[in-house]
């Protein structure tokens, strides 16, 4: 009886493995096209898919490969919608298409311009890209992006290498498709996407597209990237190079805790952000490099703290008054302490109107803390 | 009614008659004849001239002998005996007794000159260790027994003679210390033993095959035992040691799935040393049983669980296969298995050529030939060196067979049914007992201060004995009490 039993579960298991759908989709690796890079543009009112594939075949298997030859094959697709683009797509593939090796999403600025709200739903839906993959925007043709490397070299993997060590020298926030696609279904929908451009045979991040209800709203050049990593990176590393009378400083930046405290009175949103920073002294083109004289010490901090201000006030000018888009994420603080305010109010209108105010305090050495008290943007 | 010559005449002709080879030496006394009856293969020839037939021969012609007189008087034999069942004759000539029978007596003698042909004491083979003893047991029963009692020089060490096996008549000894091993255990060994009914028993092998309680059960439940010292270690933690005759591998008994990972060096090299390589054996056994299941897995079904970038690589590298991944990692773990199996069957100098063809023909020309990815070449000879590792290679035997088809499993479900397969292996594991312990001790049942003891602490240091075996007597050593005055003979 109870042999008959055991049987009876090994069937029973048996049955179930092969009843549970998905467990005959065996697919060797080599037998599907690796796609590394998506750069999706909108050209004549057409969506245009650009993919890179790596080319598996031609590199010779596991001898002979040469260094010269091309690694990557571009497959371009067009449709009035995406679903037709990628159905373009799917038609010129020799296998089937393999997504969880693409590690960017490359949205041309025309794409952005309009409206992105649907590519990222079917990104949402699709669970074969890896939601950690980065998602760029770029001003650059596609057929030349994807001619910088002739082929040899995977774009997707240099933009996402970029990025990667950006973030890891703490100059970047890291931001993944996934993170955009929550920000895009919340209640307010802003933030930024790094842009890259062509610089020789390389990539640079040329500044940020600004996307506010999920179309580009402007461009936020380099320039102003101290402060927007100040504003929302975890704990930035910047150098700043400050004078004082015939001898420059090279001071290292670290800011040590950012606090974002947000006001609600007579309908009025205000927002005070406390930095406290910490300066180190580098170097200097003095004789006695590193040591900052006695002399020079309030000077440089007055001025570091100009600089580090100047930097802040002026991502937050371009993010309030120009852009008029949160994307430093002010919004969750608010909503955090004023939840029902916050539902009451419409941050799309609130925020270009909001007071924001600076206070910084910055440690030099760890030696002497100067606090300068509190501005206010006018 | 026949008179004792008769009778004598009637049992020497009949023993003879059966063609078994049997040597008689006839020699007469006052009123009789004696035959001295021997196998001359297994008998010391010159010790039956010397200590039996000569004082035998040199008696005065006018005494009448009986069994019980030659055996006072005239032998210089140190094991004889007197014995009256005639029907046993015949199985203590076999079994390399000399046997003297007596026409004026009914009783007669058996001598013990055996002489049988023995290796000297070997170094291990199976069981290598680089800091233990190196004497390991022979075919040789006696041999080996003394080897343990060399060791252990308890007066609770007992050792029971059985026998099993109807035409071999092989001599067993179970092994074991009265006052530490469990008694149900020794019982129980014992009754499974005299239950034995086959014609033969030549081997330990066999007769594990014959003790053990499901014959369908793929894992091993008794341990293989080459090295004496090892014997003695096991004697001492309780368990129960069985010795074949004519065989140079004994048997302990109860076997724990853990203990198939202990290794001599463990208890002779520093407890941290012994942690480490435990650890590395689990491991291999791990990666012996899945390293090619999870290839299979990760290339044919859960691709998106490799870096982006490998996965590039492995299609590059697998471009050139012909075969799906699981009929690849079938064929080289098919034709590995047949290297191996070569090579333990040839002489060792030719078994070198093979292992150099092998090793260009899998692993050069395969790969050039487009029949192999590269790395499912690495995993196999992986998954073959691991399969090294393990201290019993008996559970590595196991594990082979599992790979196989766990293999298959995964071929066909990808990593459902490569957890689903080794769900019900550990199933399988947990559900089995050697000798009424657990076989997955100290693990499952879960016990604590076991687990300490027998995985991560080295067991020779360890106070207590494993909680699991059961034994009489769980402490290895007594309490240390701390003393009032420690210390202060310093202080006088």
């Amino acid at each position: 009886m109870i042999m008959v039993k055991k049987a009876i579960y090994m069937v029973g298991i048996f049955a179930l493995m092969l009843s549970v759908s998905g467990c005959w989709d065996a697919n060797d690796i080599n037998e599907a096209s690796i796609l590394t890079t998506v750069l999706l543009d909108k050209q004549d009112g057409e969506y245009v898919f650009y993919v890179e594939v790596a080319n598996t075949e031609a590199s010779g298997g596991t001898e002979g490969q040469s260094t010269q030859a091309e690694k990557f094959v571009i497959v371009k697709a067009s449709g009035k919608t995406l679903a037709e683009a990628r159905e373009g797509l799917n038609r010129q593939m020799r296998y089937p298409i393999y997504l969880s090796a693409v590690r960017a999403l490359v949205l041309t600025r025309n794409v952005v311009k309009e409206d992105i709200t649907t590519y990222l739903n079917r990104l949402r839906s699709n669970n074969d890209y890896r939601k950690k993959v980065i998602l760029v925007t770029t001003n650059e043709k596609p057929e030349e992006l994807f001619e910088v490397f002739k082929k040899r070299e995977s774009v997707g993997f240099y933009i996402e290498q970029i990025l990667e060590q950006l973030v890891a020298a703490n100059q970047l926030t890291r931001r993944t498709t996934g993170r955009y696609i929550e920000i895009m279904t919340s209640s307010y929908s802003s933030f930024i996407i790094p842009n890259i451009r062509i610089n020789g045979e390389a990539f640079e991040i040329d500044g940020f597209s600004v996307v506010l209800r999920n179309k580009l709203v402007g461009f936020v050049p380099n320039a102003e990237w101290n402060g927007i990593i100040f504003l929302n990176a975890k704990r930035p590393e910047i150098n700043y190079v400050i004078p004082s009378d015939e001898v420059e400083y090279t001071i290292l930046v670290t800011l040590k805790k950012r606090k974002v405290e947000p006001y609600y009175k007579n309908g009025q949103v205000s927002i005070k952000i406390r930095f406290v920073f910490d300066a180190e002294i580098e170097y200097s083109n003095g004789n006695d490099s590193g040591r900052l004289a006695e002399k020079d010490k309030k000077p440089v901090a007055e001025k570091l703290k100009k600089a580090l201000e100047r930097d802040i006030k002026s991502a937050l000018e371009t993010s309030q008054k120009e852009m008029k888009s949160d994307y430093f994420d002010f919004n969750n603080a608010f909503y955090m302490k004023y939840p029902r305010q916050y539902r009451e109010l419409s941050w799309y209108e609130a925020y270009p109107k909001a007071k924001l105010e600076v206070e910084t305090k910055i440690r030099i050495d760890e030696l002497e803390i100067f606090d300068y008290g509190t501005h206010e943007i006018e | 009614m026949a008179t004792k010559q008769e009778r004598f005449h009637h049992l020497v002709n009949s023993i003879l008659k059966l063609n078994l080879n049997i040597t008689r030496r006839t020699i007469p006394y006052e009123g009789g004849r004696l035959a001295v009856l021997y196998i001359k293969q297994l008998t010391d020839t010159k010790q039956l001239s010397e200590n039996v037939i000569r004082p035998l021969v040199s008696a005065s012609p006018k005494i009448c002998l009986t069994a019980e007189l030659a055996m006072n008087r005239f032998l210089y034999a140190a094991d004889c005996s007197i014995k009256k069942n005639t029907a046993k004759i015949v199985d203590s000539i076999l079994s390399g007794q000399t046997v003297i029978l007596f026409s004026t007596d009914t009783a007669y003698l058996t001598v013990n000159l055996q002489k049988i042909e023995r290796r000297t004491i070997p170094t291990p083979e199976i069981e290598f260790a680089l800091r233990a003893g190196r004497d390991s047991f022979i075919e040789n029963l006696d041999t080996n027994i003394s080897l343990i009692r060399y060791r252990i020089k308890d007066k609770n060490l007992r050792i029971k003679m059985l026998e099993a096996g109807k035409r071999t008549k092989t001599r067993i000894a179970i092994i074991y210390l009265e006052d530490v091993a469990n008694d149900t255990v020794v019982s129980e060994l014992e009754k499974r033993i005299e239950r034995i009914d086959v014609d033969g028993v030549v081997e330990s092998g066999e007769l594990q095959s014959l003790l053990l309680n499901n014959r369908n059960n793929l894992f091993p439940q008794m341990g293989l035992v080459e090295r004496s010292d090892m014997a003695c270690r096991l004697l001492l933690s309780g368990r129960v040691i069985t010795l074949v005759e004519g065989s140079g591998l004994g048997l302990s008994a109860p076997a724990a799935f853990i203990e198939f990972f202990y290794s001599c060096d463990d208890l002779y090299e520093n407890r941290f040393f012994g942690l480490f390589m435990r650890i590395i054996r689990y491991i291999s056994a791990f990666t012996t049983l899945t390293a090619s299941s999870v290839y299979v897995a990760l290339t044919s079904f859960h691709t998106d669980a490799m870096p982006a970038d490998y996965a590039i690589l492995l299609a590059e590298m697998n471009s050139r296969v012909p075969f799906p991944s699981v009929v690849g990692a079938f064929l080289l773990e098919f034709l590995i298995e047949v290297i191996r199996e070569s090579l333990l069957r040839v002489p060792r100098h030719i078994g070198s050529a093979i292992g150099i063809v092998g090793a260009i023909v899998i692993g050069q020309a395969a790969i050039s030939a487009g029949l192999f990815s590269p790395l499912m070449l690495i995993i196999a000879s992986v998954s073959l060196l691991t399969s090294f590792v393990a201290a019993d290679y008996t559970l590595a035997n196991s594990f082979r067979i599992l790979k196989f088809m766990l293999l298959i499993i995964t071929g066909f479900f990808g990593f459902y049914g490569f957890t689903l397969f080794l769900c019900l292996i550990l199933s399988a594991l947990v559900s089995l007992n050697s000798f009424g312990v657990p076989y997955m001790a100290p693990f499952a049942p879960f016990n604590l201060y076991d687990f300490i003891r027998g995985f991560i602490d080295n067991t020779a240091m360890s106070p207590l004995r494993m909680k699991y075996l059961r034994t009489k007597d769980n402490r290895r050593k007594k309490r240390q009490t701390k003393s009032k005055n420690a210390g202060s003979s310093w202080q006088q």
